[in-house]
């Protein structure tokens, strides 16, 4: 294996967390209000469904291949030939996707705080502090998602109860006043974000073994997590902008400007960017860290530090090709972005799944595809 | 056990340079030179040894008047009143003895001695300060225990001061250190191996351990690495810190250094193991957590109420001495609006003067301050007092009347200044101060975001780090919600198991008697 670290089940489920979580409620409350208006909180009980299918997607392709990534499973499924165009997509798709959060990050921070940097170096800075945390590991990565998760998911506690003497519980009537329809229009960004949650099969084989069989259910409390707090997000959003949620770029952060307690506690917009840096630190490694892994396991590398370097700076080209603006960005969000999500993270695996059961009803996994990952897999 | 592959690359690295002077004893395959029955052949080689040596005696005598002997001591090292007394006294006028009987031992009256048949073997004892007798007409030497070197006598420590606790402090010669752990773990199950270290030097090293209580896995590896060290001299055991640890690249110690012996023998009681060098009054501990460097003794010896909140005390400013003045300059430079509007008014009129940027400014005060203190520890104790006020009171108040500074960033630095030194051990507390600087030049540069980029940089390196296979951050990270007891409070002795411990992981019963096997 690449990396032997191993993690608990607890901090996969916090890492996974994380690795969805810190950009859904920067601004998926935003995309969803554009669609759904007042019911922006019933969306994510939707978008929910495509993360919970995603980690029984995950979990059942490490049922088929236990111990390996999907990136392996499809090499010992499809063949090499096919496993690999596979993988090379993957890695596409990856680099993309690692490319979409650091510009998410850039944006915010050059658009709230920063206003006069080039977005350049505000990107490659946390790219390069994430490829650290990535040349240690996944150990490391677990342990920073322990610190890391209940300081995130206090912070927004934080937030919602010092806003609580803003609130307008009125705002979110009347309840789906156009019946179901808004709210699954704007399901369709939380659907694009719950399935990453297909990415928990790069740390199923880094769990101790005695924990493994708690794996598919401790994706599961992810997804529910992240539903949990997507809902709260955009409640909080909603109750205290009403309708205008949708014209904002950043709601929640916007929300903390309101903050004012006790004639100190205010302007805290600082603080909360330091908050979203952790996070967004943290998902950044992650991605970059998923990346990676896969880039090592497609061509079969003996280690994967010397690879991290490049990746970043591929990362980051990324990132800057992606869109010219951030309104360009959104629009990406709500027009191809949900089907290369789809495609890739849901009918891709689902069709590995598809071929590997029908093979291995016809016989057990073929000898020679087995021979293939065992000899190359490195593991 | 996983212990970091850094450090053996490094074992590798640093292949030895034996030096010919070497006198391992026990490897007679090395070609030693037998003592000669002649008294006068062992006499040349000894003397051609020890030419220009002006500090090495040789007193030439008879015993009981017939047989010549020589005496070799080192002056000043062997106690030579005793030596008069009791070694030449008896053998001078003391009854003849038949040739070729090789022992003094019933004439002379002392408690250690030993039979030696070698030249390097004689050098060794009287480099150790041993005086040595060859007599003639014997092929063995007799060297004989009256070493008396200069001592200090046990003071208190002063680096690590406690109001309540044990005023005693280690001193330069290890044999007292080895006395003052014994003194309070008065069982056969502490265990002293003791090695010579240094090419030249020879130093005595002793690791102390207590057996059954340390994992043997520890206890191998700390002998391995320190028989993988090849060195001229070992002159303190900060030399010995450095080639044992186990990042040679982070600033962060990775040894628990220690002037107070109660401390390594509480360390002891948690299954660590302590190093003591000849010549160093300070010992080191191994393996080590960031934790450790964060407690006094007297966290302990106090109410826990107390030792509860003090540490709580010291994990707040710890966070203020590695970031205060950037949290300052962060806020100053980019994040204005966080400050209280009446506030920001007087620190606007008190910078409006100033025409350097915040980080500048700070980087200025901050590089003054630490040339002060380095200029404090150096300075003679009578000026110190006299330099202090100068540099304290007189430069900070000029520096803000001349507009060079601003009076906040004054504070800022104080504060900044005081808290890094309430961490109790100094070790930790340089790493913390040098670290602040680069943090700062982030902050200066990104702000708020450049200081969480720098303490997520720095969290990156603190959880890979490890002392002896120990993580770091144990047990923070990773997490044992039991052990995280001890660190976030002083939890009350009767609520502990009292050796638990994160490398051991079960309790090994500090509380009832262990075996004497």
């Amino acid at each position: 294996m690449l990396d032997r670290g191993k993690i608990s089940v607890l901090q996969m489920c916090l890492s996974m967390y994380l690795m969805v979580g810190a950009t859904a409620i920067l601004i998926i409350p935003a995309i969803t209000a554009k669609e759904a208006k007042q019911d922006m909180w019933i969306s994510p009980f939707w978008g929910s469904l495509s993360g919970f299918l995603a980690v029984w997607l995950a979990w059942s392709l490490y049922r088929l291949t236990p111990g390996k990534s999907i990136i392996q499973t499809g090499e010992a499924v499809l063949g090499p030939r096919l496993g690999k165009a596979a993988a090379l997509l993957y890695i596409l798709f990856l680099v993309h996707g690692a490319g979409l959060i650091v510009r998410e990050y850039g944006e915010f921070i050059v658009g709230t705080i920063l206003l006069k940097t080039p977005i350049v170096v505000v990107m490659g800075s946390i790219v390069l502090t994430a490829a650290f945390a990535v040349r240690s590991g996944i150990e490391v990565l677990g342990r920073f998602s322990l610190l890391l998760g209940p300081l995130f998911g206090l912070f927004l506690i934080g937030i919602v109860l010092l806003l609580i003497p803003r609130y307008e519980p009125t705002h979110m009537l009347p309840v789906m006043e156009n019946g179901l329809r808004p709210s699954l229009a704007g399901a369709v960004t939380p659907l694009t974000w719950f399935m990453e949650f297909l990415f928990i099969s790069f740390l199923f084989p880094h769990l101790r073994a005695e924990e493994t069989h708690k794996a598919l259910r401790a994706g599961m409390w992810a997804v529910a997590l992240m539903l949990v707090t997507m809902v709260i997000a955009n409640l909080s959003a909603l109750f205290l902008f009403g309708e205008i949620t949708g014209r904002m770029f950043f709601p929640v952060f916007n929300a903390s400007h309101y903050i004012s307690m006790a004639e100190f506690l205010e302007h805290l917009d600082a603080m909360v960017m330091a908050l979203w840096v952790m996070g967004g630190f943290f998902q950044i490694s992650m991605w970059y860290y998923v990346t990676v892994i896969s880039v090592a396991q497609c061509f079969h590398l003996s280690d994967y530090r010397p690879i991290v370097y490049s990746v970043g700076i591929l990362i980051i080209v990324f990132s800057l090709w992606l869109a010219p603006g951030f309104a360009d960005l959104i629009n990406l969000f709500t027009t191809s972005e949900p089907f290369y999500s789809a495609t890739m993270q849901i009918l891709l695996p689902a069709l590995t799944l598809i071929i590997g059961l029908i093979k291995r009803r016809r016989r057990p996994l073929s000898a020679e595809a087995e021979k293939v990952v065992n000899r190359k897999g490195n593991g | 056990m996983i212990f970091s592959r850094s450090w053996k690359k490094r074992k590798l690295r640093s292949g030895g340079h034996l030096s010919s002077l070497s006198f391992q004893p026990g490897s007679d395959e090395r070609g030693l030179t037998p003592l000669s029955f002649e008294l006068e052949s062992n006499l040349h080689i000894l003397r051609n040894i020890f030419a220009d040596c002006t500090d090495v005696l040789f007193h030439d005598f008879w015993i009981s008047g017939s047989r010549r002997a020589i005496l070799i001591y080192i002056n000043g090292t062997a106690n030579q009143e005793e030596l008069n007394q009791q070694v030449l006294t008896p053998l001078l006028e003391g009854r003849r003895r038949s040739a070729g009987s090789p022992l003094f031992h019933g004439i002379i009256p002392v408690a250690s001695g030993s039979e030696i048949g070698t030249i390097e073997e004689t050098v060794r004892h009287v480099m150790d300060g041993n005086p040595v007798i060859l007599t003639d007409g014997e092929n063995t030497a007799t060297s004989v225990g009256l070493t008396k070197w200069e001592t200090r006598s046990v003071e208190e420590p002063i680096a690590e001061s406690v109001v309540r606790g044990p005023r005693e402090g280690f001193v330069e010669t290890v044999e007292i250190n080895t006395s003052l752990l014994r003194k309070r773990l008065r069982t056969p199950l502490l265990k002293m191996k003791s090695y010579k270290l240094g090419s030249i030097s020879h130093t005595e090293v002793v690791i102390a351990y207590l057996q059954g209580v340390a994992e043997k896995a520890l206890v191998d590896e700390v002998e391995k690495r320190l028989h993988s060290i090849r060195i001229d001299g070992v002159l303190d055991s900060g030399d010995l810190e450095e080639l044992l640890q186990d990042n040679p690249y982070s600033p962060f110690p990775q040894l628990l250094s220690t002037e107070r012996p109660d401390i390594a023998c509480s360390q002891l009681l948690e299954g660590r193991v302590v190093i003591l060098v000849e010549g160093s009054p300070i010992a080191v501990v191994a393996p080590t957590t960031f934790y450790s460097f964060l407690q006094s003794p007297e966290d302990y010896y106090e109410r826990y109420f107390f030792g509860t909140v003090i540490r709580w005390l010291r994990y707040l400013f710890l966070f203020i001495a590695l970031l205060g003045p950037s949290f300052y300059v962060a806020i100053v430079s980019f994040h204005q609006e966080m400050i209280p509007t009446a506030l920001l008014l007087t620190m606007a009129n008190s910078r409006e003067l100033v025409p350097f940027p915040a980080l500048l400014e700070a980087l200025l005060m901050e590089i003054t301050f630490e040339a002060l203190r380095e200029a404090g520890v150096r300075l003679p104790k009578q000026v110190g007092a006299a330099v202090s006020i100068v540099g304290a009171l007189v430069i900070g108040q000029a520096a803000i009347e001349a507009g060079l500074v601003s009076s906040p960033m004054v504070m800022v630095v104080a504060i900044t200044g005081i808290a890094s030194f309430i961490i109790p051990h100094y070790t930790l507390g340089v790493a913390i101060r040098i670290l602040r600087f680069p943090i700062m030049l982030l902050s200066g540069i990104f702000g708020i975001m450049g200081l969480m980029l720098g303490l997520l940089m720095l969290l990156t390196h603190l959880f890979t780090l490890r002392s002896f296979g120990v993580p770091y951050l144990s047990p923070l990270a990773p997490l044992n919600l039991q052990e995280l007891s001890d660190v976030m409070a002083r939890v009350p002795l009767w609520m502990t198991d009292a050796s638990v411990d994160e490398h051991r992981g079960k309790n090994t019963g500090r509380d009832q008697e262990p075996d004497t096997t």
